[in-house]
């Protein structure tokens, strides 16, 4: 049986932050990771695990992108900490782009199938390999690197939505839904 | 993966380093780390079972010696046991509804804001409610008549609103937020409260009982186990984008309260200003409120219906200094009852601003299934209200 107080110390900071990040609060992030611990202690009980920071993160990063998706759903809005306002060296006006930015991201992601936005977020935000992504996904690198070619192209085309100007060189067009969850 | 990034001038890659370049903190609290482990133990099987591990100190003392410390400490634990069980939430929460007077104070804190939002609410059977604020500002209602008397000592000055129902729209209760705190006090009787630890509250040893409620994240009620009477009830609340700790404390159950406490009328030297407002259905309130914020927005709506942060900079043109006027406290009653019309309905409703500017007459922005038909109102992009037979779709 896994030493809990142990795992959560080592591990539990990496797989919050991975949460905060996505959702951009604490109250979420803490919601998050309580259930990732939850699942990750159901799955234990069935299965010998080799790398508890990974299956943390991962679950924790699945969590999160259910709250985004859960948010759209209900309409209802989200509660960004002042903590996330990026980097303190930036002008007033770059941070205040940069949280836009960011918000514009996770609604987009919130639009995206759940494994896409999943791949994306470990890929992107974690800088996860696809080999670690395969492993924890119990899938093929081939197929991350679909999703995420797939979660690009629809975020391009959900973000030019958002500023309300043609996708450009990077997007397929506004038309597309091939990926609509 | 730096490699494989789009050029600067690409939204995804400038979006994507946003995000890596948000701050965040270390991790999570202490307490969060606490109440985990709690979950987690709870999801063991045989948790019930406690164990008693000796301390190593003991193990040197004689055996007689170490069996007296520890019956010693399994008594006090077993007299606190039987405490625990000698108080049930029902008993606390039973106290809360059967009140027929009240007193209590309430505080606010937020990140939002500054310092902390203190006031004092006062109940008296039957539907009297009484508001102080910290800052002397006093809010009477009498629910059974639809009317409110706010004060504000500072201007002396004083607004009688008067809420008429419509023919078509069944009475609601009051969408003033302190009311609908005391409606929620009451209703703690109808939930359960499962064993939350102790803690101390005052001069007393309180006993926790952690209820779950849709509208808190987490709310514990701490009570006296030798009076029955709750001390403290605290948690945290989300409404809209904001995220509110809540702590009310100072309960009095029944006290004496002067009658005159709860009288509609202005003091003398007063100037009072009369207001009548309608009670409308959430179509309506819903309308009201995306029309005035897309008036002010080059007619495109909030992205949430309920982000009370979004329609700030409607205020920013209307007088709410001093006593609000006839617009201002409209748009306040329509924004305060579509939160709890939110919090209330979660998923029996449909908010779909994405691609609908005002004007489109064809799309629909708001649904809801009606109460008492089996069809839904529906709120179009010009704000004309209608119904329609089928759910509609959610893109």
């Amino acid at each position: 049986m896994a030493e809990w107080p142990e795992l959560l110390q080592e591990h539990g900071p990496s797989a919050w932050r991975a949460a905060y990040r996505i959702v951009g609060n604490r109250a979420d992030a803490d919601d998050c990771l309580q259930e990732a611990c939850l699942a990750a202690f159901a799955y234990s009980r069935r299965n010998q695990i080799q790398d508890w920071r990974g299956l943390l993160v991962h679950l924790a990063t699945a969590r999160a992108v259910d709250r985004l998706r859960s948010r759209r759903r209900h309409a209802v809005g989200h509660y960004a900490d002042w903590e996330t306002i990026p980097g303190r060296t930036r002008s007033p006006s770059e941070r205040v782009e940069d949280a836009e930015r960011a918000d514009q991201l996770r609604a987009a992601l919130a639009r995206l199938a759940p494994t896409q936005a999943e791949v994306f977020c470990l890929h992107c935000l974690e800088e996860w390999s696809y080999d670690e992504i395969a492993r924890h996904l119990s899938t093929s690198t081939d197929a991350v690197g679909v999703h995420l070619h797939r979660a690009r192209k629809r975020l391009r085309v959900l973000l030019a939505e958002f500023l309300e100007v043609p996708p450009g060189p990077h997007g397929e067009g506004m038309g597309n839904s091939e990926n609509r969850s | 993966m730096m490699e494989n990034l789009p050029p600067n001038d690409d939204p995804l890659a400038r979006a994507e380093e946003a995000l890596r370049r948000t701050s965040v903190p270390d991790g999570p609290s202490a307490e969060t780390v606490g109440r985990i482990l709690d979950a987690l133990q709870k999801a063991k099987p045989g948790s019930r079972i406690l164990r008693w591990p000796i301390p190593r100190t003991l193990r040197s003392v004689p055996r007689l010696v170490a069996a007296a410390v520890f019956v010693a400490a399994l008594c006090s634990t077993a007299i606190f046991l039987i405490h625990q069980q000698a108080l049930a939430f029902s008993d606390v929460a039973q106290r809360l509804r059967d009140a027929h007077r009240l007193r209590y104070r309430m505080t606010i804190t937020s990140s939002r804001m500054k310092g902390a939002m203190v006031f004092r609410q006062l109940f008296q059977e039957p539907g009297l409610v009484r508001t102080e604020g910290e800052d002397g500002h006093v809010a009477i209602h009498n629910l059974r008549q639809g009317k409110t008397l706010i004060l504000q000592p500072a201007s002396r000055s004083a607004l009688l609103l008067e809420m008429t129902p419509k023919p078509d729209t069944p009475p609601r209760p009051s969408a003033d937020g302190g009311v609908q705190w005391l409606e929620w006090l009451r209703s703690l009787a109808e939930k359960e409260g499962e064993p939350a630890g102790r803690k101390r509250v005052g001069h007393a040893e309180a006993l926790g009982f952690r209820v779950h409620d849709g509208d808190f994240d987490e709310m514990i009620v701490w009570a006296d186990p030798k009076t029955r009477q709750p001390l403290l009830i605290e948690g945290t609340i989300r409404i809209g984008d904001r995220r509110d700790h809540i702590a009310i404390s100072d309960f009095e159950i029944d006290p004496a309260l002067d009658e005159d406490l709860f009288r509609l009328e202005a003091p003398a030297g007063y100037t009072l200003r009369k207001m009548t407002t309608e009670l409308l259905n959430p179509a309506e309130d819903v309308a009201h409120v995306l029309g005035t914020y897309a008036d002010t927005h080059g007619g495109t709506f909030p992205r949430q219906l309920d982000d009370l942060g979004a329609y700030e900079p409607l205020f920013s043109r209307m007088n709410v200094r001093g006593l609000p006027d006839l617009e201002a406290i409209k748009l306040i009653q329509s924004l305060a009852r579509i939160v709890r019309f939110v919090r209330d309905k979660k998923s029996e409703f449909g908010y779909e601003p994405d691609g609908v500017r005002r004007g489109d007459a064809d799309k629909i922005i708001f649904w809801y299934r009606t109460p008492e038909a089996d069809c839904y109102r529906v709120v179009y992009g010009d704000l004309r209200i209608g119904t329609v037979d089928q759910r509609p779709e959610e893109p």
